[in-house]
């Protein structure tokens, strides 16, 4: 396909800078820029050489030569190293584009690698979210999915549903009243086994869900009026941390977001700048709102002031299971008046009680991750989320067409969940199925 | 020209069995000069298995050669002594009738409805030699020396081809118990035709002497009343002797039984390596049963009755071939049995077949223009599979002889579909045999809407004799008036149609009860299709939704020359090398993969918005 490029590393200044292309023939196009590189490049292979722009030296570059289909995009591929100077990284930028070598789109080498068959739709999402892993436990998790996937939960309950489907299949093809073997197949126990399949399903969705959080880590909200110093907060917390504010903009516009990482994992610190609990809209709107981001935040922290002596609505916080924290901010001006209503007294400007306040979020942190990596394995996307929630309901109206008795339309239903996993798993072969009929019953005169 | 003169011949059937029979029958009608040879004229509609016709999934098939005009329902209903409806309780799409027929007389009806075709001629002989000229067959030559010229041949040789029949640790040359085999034809094929074959293996029980079984000691099985006849078109008022249905009788082996076969499994060709053919996993020899299922005490037995003159049975489930000596011992081992005797042997046989993925879809072999097989030498098993393919294989030869296009069976609308997708698509590697999972579209193909899906293709194809038209034609009217009725007819603010549609209101009920009571003197089955037509309605709109989206798109020619992203480049050199005119016909070449036709739909979707801009 078409030559691509894009940056493995920042465009800041570091010793090295990494460019990375992949295409057909990429040896032939970038040689009008490398003069010195051999006439033919060997797969595995190092070369040193420059830039030649015009007759004029650019940089001196490492390249690294991965020849197609042997390669992770099953394309040609090929890696440039060069002195780590932003300006110097685009200007190779440009001089490639010269060439002929767009940039690549997010994520067009892992489509690319897909595409020719290199890795499954299910190892790209492995590897996905080996990348944005928020914690070593979930990078591991994932990694195992991506070196092992038989260890995948969307491959047992694949095995679970095609062994359902073989008894459907055994059960339907066969008179009952004849096969002996058949006796222990009945609408009762095909209910029960109906009912196996759709608890670990919901097993694996509610895990899923409880474990891939919105903010893809333990994420603390900081809410309250405006200007109650709710920003200050945030930016102090972070830099006393010194954390590596996410280039990236917050998950919603109405958040800014910034990444605590921890060795347990990551917290991620939200600054709900844009939330006006009650102005702007109309109150019942307003709370609405306040509520949802409340409900995907783990952890929120209230923020009042002298200016602003405000606690939130009750009606904000019921039943959100999750901690909440009343701070005093600039306890430095003057302090509230009952103390006992607050959890923390703060100040952003003095750090008096920030360094408390900090303990506390990283052990709460801590404790989330503990719990979430309890053994059980979960999903890797919210599209194979979507899958197991699509076999789910495939599943539940199988069951109620079996309880009807129309036995026939149970296995209709089903053989919808048999689109859902092959389109969202992998394709199964009739004979596949087949042969689970036959490893379970003794069937045939 | 007197007959023995006449030596050329628009189709050419060889092979008298069930597929044979189909073949040669659909290209009569159809008003080819068409010849059926065989090796034994008294034994045309020979039952070699078990004397039953249908079950699930292959009464299915039964059903569908009846809509299109063929033999076997009427076969079957002409020459049965017991039917039955089998799942009743699973849902109308899981259901079939299965036939238990007397032997001999199925034979007598088959010669009986062939000898009737105005067109149609039997010759006794063996096929020794195919004369190819330029890839197409131009005659055939028999053992006795004659040559008989033909313009397409259909090949249905059963278990003939290279037969070898095992009892115990001796085997003999032979197509079925006590008739020979075809030796010669085999290398013809591999050598002369350039197919590739392999060799599969089927086996049968030993057969027992009626007033020697105590029937006392086992379970009678009755059919159903009324009887269940298969033939949409004519059914028979009563049986062909007008008694009453015969029953089958169940018992079952015993620990003596497993004790018995375990002792003796290394006189077992089966186990002692002599048989290298591939036998089915679901008609599994009780050698095979008792090996595999060791912890399973006792296996089902029915016996079931040869016929009404002969005082024969079939114990269907001790199918063996275990020593003659063993044989007696299994059988006196078994409740009711302790005192059989026995007829006949049971016996296994070994026989050639050829790998299905040569053929397409009209069943005509790729490397020749004009032949066509069908039934076992496909690698199927079954009377009612063989016979639902000599019917494919039947129609095509008669197509090609008069010029026409092919006809090929839809996979989304019938069995037929399905067992000709299914063995040109992914051939075979054991006996293939029909089962309703098979068809993803099982809810609309049904045993009752047969009529429906298939009666209107019979015609085009000029299958019917003007009296089935006709009657198709009745029911149509009838079926509309019906419906109409059934719409216009309110009971509790609801139309009766809709009140059909719930799984507890049945349409017998509303006869007399709202509907007018006439309508309960149309047959039945144009009652219970339309029934279940409006009870199914609404899924089957689902499941074809489910396939109308995969639409089967013509495939641009320019468009294999184009680089094709995600398709690996073993798919892209076979699709430029095949050449294949639609999806469809990409989908059924060998090593192309779902995934595969799915990026080229894409490309063509992307190719044709291209060309729009």
């Amino acid at each position: 396909m078409e030559p691509v490029v894009a940056p493995v590393t920042l465009l800041v200044p570091q010793p090295v800078g990494i460019l990375r292309l992949s295409g057909d023939n990429l040896p032939d196009r970038i040689r009008p820029l490398f003069p010195a590189l051999p006439s033919s490049l060997e797969h595995r292979h190092i070369y040193r050489a420059s830039i030649i722009d015009e007759g004029n030296p650019v940089d001196d570059c490492l390249i690294l030569y991965f020849e197609g289909p042997r390669s992770y995009t099953g394309e040609d591929v090929i890696e440039i190293h060069a002195h780590g100077n932003p300006h110097n990284i685009r200007h190779i930028l440009s001089l490639l584009q010269r060439q002929g070598i767009r940039f690549a789109r997010p994520g067009e080498f892992s489509l690319r690698a897909y595409q020719n068959k290199k890795i499954s739709l299910l190892k790209a999402e492995s590897l996905h979210r080996m990348i944005s892993a928020p914690s070593y436990s979930d990078f591991q998790e994932a990694h195992t999915h991506y070196t092992a996937s038989g260890s995948h939960p969307l491959f047992t309950i694949r095995e679970d549903f095609l062994n359902l489907l073989a008894l459907f299949f055994t059960f339907l093809d066969h008179p009952d009243e004849e096969e002996e073997a058949l006796s222990e197949l009945s609408p009762k126990v095909l209910a029960a086994r109906i009912q196996t399949l759709d608890d670990s399903l919901s097993n694996v969705i509610k895990r899923t869900t409880k474990a891939r959080r919105p903010y893809n880590g333990f994420s603390v909200l900081i809410a309250g009026h405006p200007n109650s110093g709710k920003s200050s907060l945030f930016n102090r917390i972070l830099k006393d941390n010194r954390a590596i504010v996410s280039p990236i903009p917050g998950t919603t516009r109405d958040l800014l977001e910034g990444r605590l990482s921890f060795p347990f994992g990551d917290l991620v610190l939200l600054d709900s700048a844009g939330i006006r609990p009650s102005e702007d809209r109309i109150e019942q709107e307003g709370i609405r709102r306040t509520r949802q981001s409340f409900s995907r935040a783990d952890c929120i922290l209230w923020v009042a002031c002298p200016d602003f002596p405000i606690l939130p609505d009750p009606a904000l916080l019921s039943k959100q299971e999750k901690p909440v924290f009343f701070l005093w901010n600039k306890v430095d001006l003057s302090p509230p008046s009952d103390p006992s209503l607050f959890h923390h007294l703060v100040s952003a400007k003095t750090r008096r009680g920030l360094s408390r306040l900090s303990d506390r979020l990283r052990c709460l942190a801590e404790d989330f991750y503990t719990s979430a990596s309890s053994g059980s394995s979960t999903l890797d996307s919210d599209r194979q989320l979507n899958t197991l929630r699509s076999l789910r309901s495939a599943v539940r109206e199988a069951r109620s067409f079996l309880e009807k008795g129309q036995i026939d339309l149970a296995l209709g239903a089903l053989e919808v969940g048999r689109q859902v996993v092959d389109d969202g798993v992998g394709a199964v072969p009739y004979s596949d199925i087949y042969d689970r009929v036959f490893n379970l019953f003794c069937l045939g005169k | 020209m007197g007959l023995s003169l006449r030596n050329s011949w628009d189709v050419l059937v060889v092979g008298g069995g069930h597929a044979g029979i189909e073949a040669a029958y659909a290209a009569a009608r159809m008003g080819q000069n068409t010849l059926l040879v065989t090796m034994h004229l008294d034994l045309i509609g020979q039952m070699s298995c078990n004397p039953s016709v249908g079950g699930i999934g292959k009464g299915h098939i039964v059903r569908e050669i009846d809509a299109m005009g063929g033999a076997m329902g009427e076969l079957a209903d002409r020459s049965g002594i017991q039917f039955k409806m089998l799942n009743t309780r699973k849902g109308a799409a899981v259901q079939a009738i299965r036939a238990q027929c007397d032997r001999s007389r199925y034979r007598i009806e088959a010669r009986r409805l062939l000898d009737s075709q105005p067109t149609l001629f039997l010759r006794q002989g063996e096929i020794v030699d195919l004369e190819i000229i330029n890839g197409q067959i131009t005659q055939v030559i028999l053992q006795d020396g004659s040559k008989l010229q033909c313009r397409s041949l259909v090949l249905t040789t059963g278990t003939f081809l290279n037969g070898r029949l095992h009892v115990g640790l001796d085997a003999v040359s032979g197509g079925r118990g006590g008739e020979r085999a075809t030796s010669g034809l085999s290398s013809v094929l591999s050598d002369k035709c350039g197919l590739s074959l392999g060799r599969m293996k089927t086996g049968t029980p030993p057969r027992l002497l009626g007033r020697s079984i105590d029937f006392g000691r086992m379970l009678p099985q009755p059919g159903d009343d009324p009887v269940p006849f298969f033939s949409l078109f004519a059914p028979p008022d009563r049986l062909f002797y007008g008694g009453p249905q015969k029953p089958c009788f169940l018992t079952s082996t015993t620990d003596r039984t497993r004790e018995i076969i375990s002792a003796n499994l290394d006189r077992s060709p089966l186990y002692s390596g002599k048989i290298h053919g591939i036998g089915p996993r679901y008609c599994p020899s009780i050698e095979d049963k008792i090996v595999k299922f060791p912890h399973r005490s006792t296996h089902h037995i029915f016996v079931e009755p040869e016929g009404v003159d002969v005082d024969e049975f079939y114990p269907n489930g001790i199918s063996t071939s275990l020593p003659l000596d063993v044989q007696e011992k299994i059988v006196s081992s078994i409740p009711g049995l302790e005192n059989a005797i026995i007829l006949r042997p049971g016996y296994a046989v070994e026989y050639d077949f050829v790998f299905p993925d040569q053929l397409d879809r009209s069943l005509r072999a790729r490397p020749l223009s004009n032949l066509f097989l069908a039934g076992q030498i496909n690698g199927t098993t079954g009377y009612e599979e063989a016979a639902g393919q000599g019917l494919v294989a039947g129609i095509n030869a008669a197509l090609l002889v008069s010029g026409r296009p092919p006809w090929h069976p839809d996979r989304q609308s019938s069995y037929l579909g399905v067992m000709v997708d299914d063995l040109v698509t992914h051939s075979v590697d054991e006996p293939y045999r029909m089962f309703t999972s098979r068809a993803e579209n099982r809810l609309y193909i049904r045993n009752d809407n047969a009529v429906d899906r298939l009666t209107p293709q019979a015609l085009l194809l000029g299958l019917l004799p003007p009296w089935k038209a006709e009657a198709y034609s009745q029911r149509e009217s009838f079926q509309r008036t019906l419906k109409a009725a059934l719409t216009n007819t309110r009971k509790e603010g609801k139309t009766l149609l809709d009140h059909l549609r719930s799984p507890d209101c049945s349409l017998a009920d509303m006869i007399g009860d709202g509907l007018p009571g006439h309508f309960s003197q149309a047959p039945a089955n144009w009652l219970s299709s339309l029934e279940q037509e409006i009870k199914y309605e609404g899924y089957v709109r689902i499941s074809n939704d489910r396939w109308n989206r995969m639409e089967d798109l013509p495939i641009p020619p320019e468009i294999l020359e184009l680089e094709l992203p995600g398709i690996s480049r073993e798919v892209r050199h076979r699709l430029k090398k095949e050449r294949p005119a639609r999806l469809s016909d990409a989908q059924s070449l060998r090593g192309v993969t779902p995934g595969s036709i799915d990026l080229l739909r894409i490309s063509i979707l992307k190719h044709h918005k291209k060309i729009d801009q």
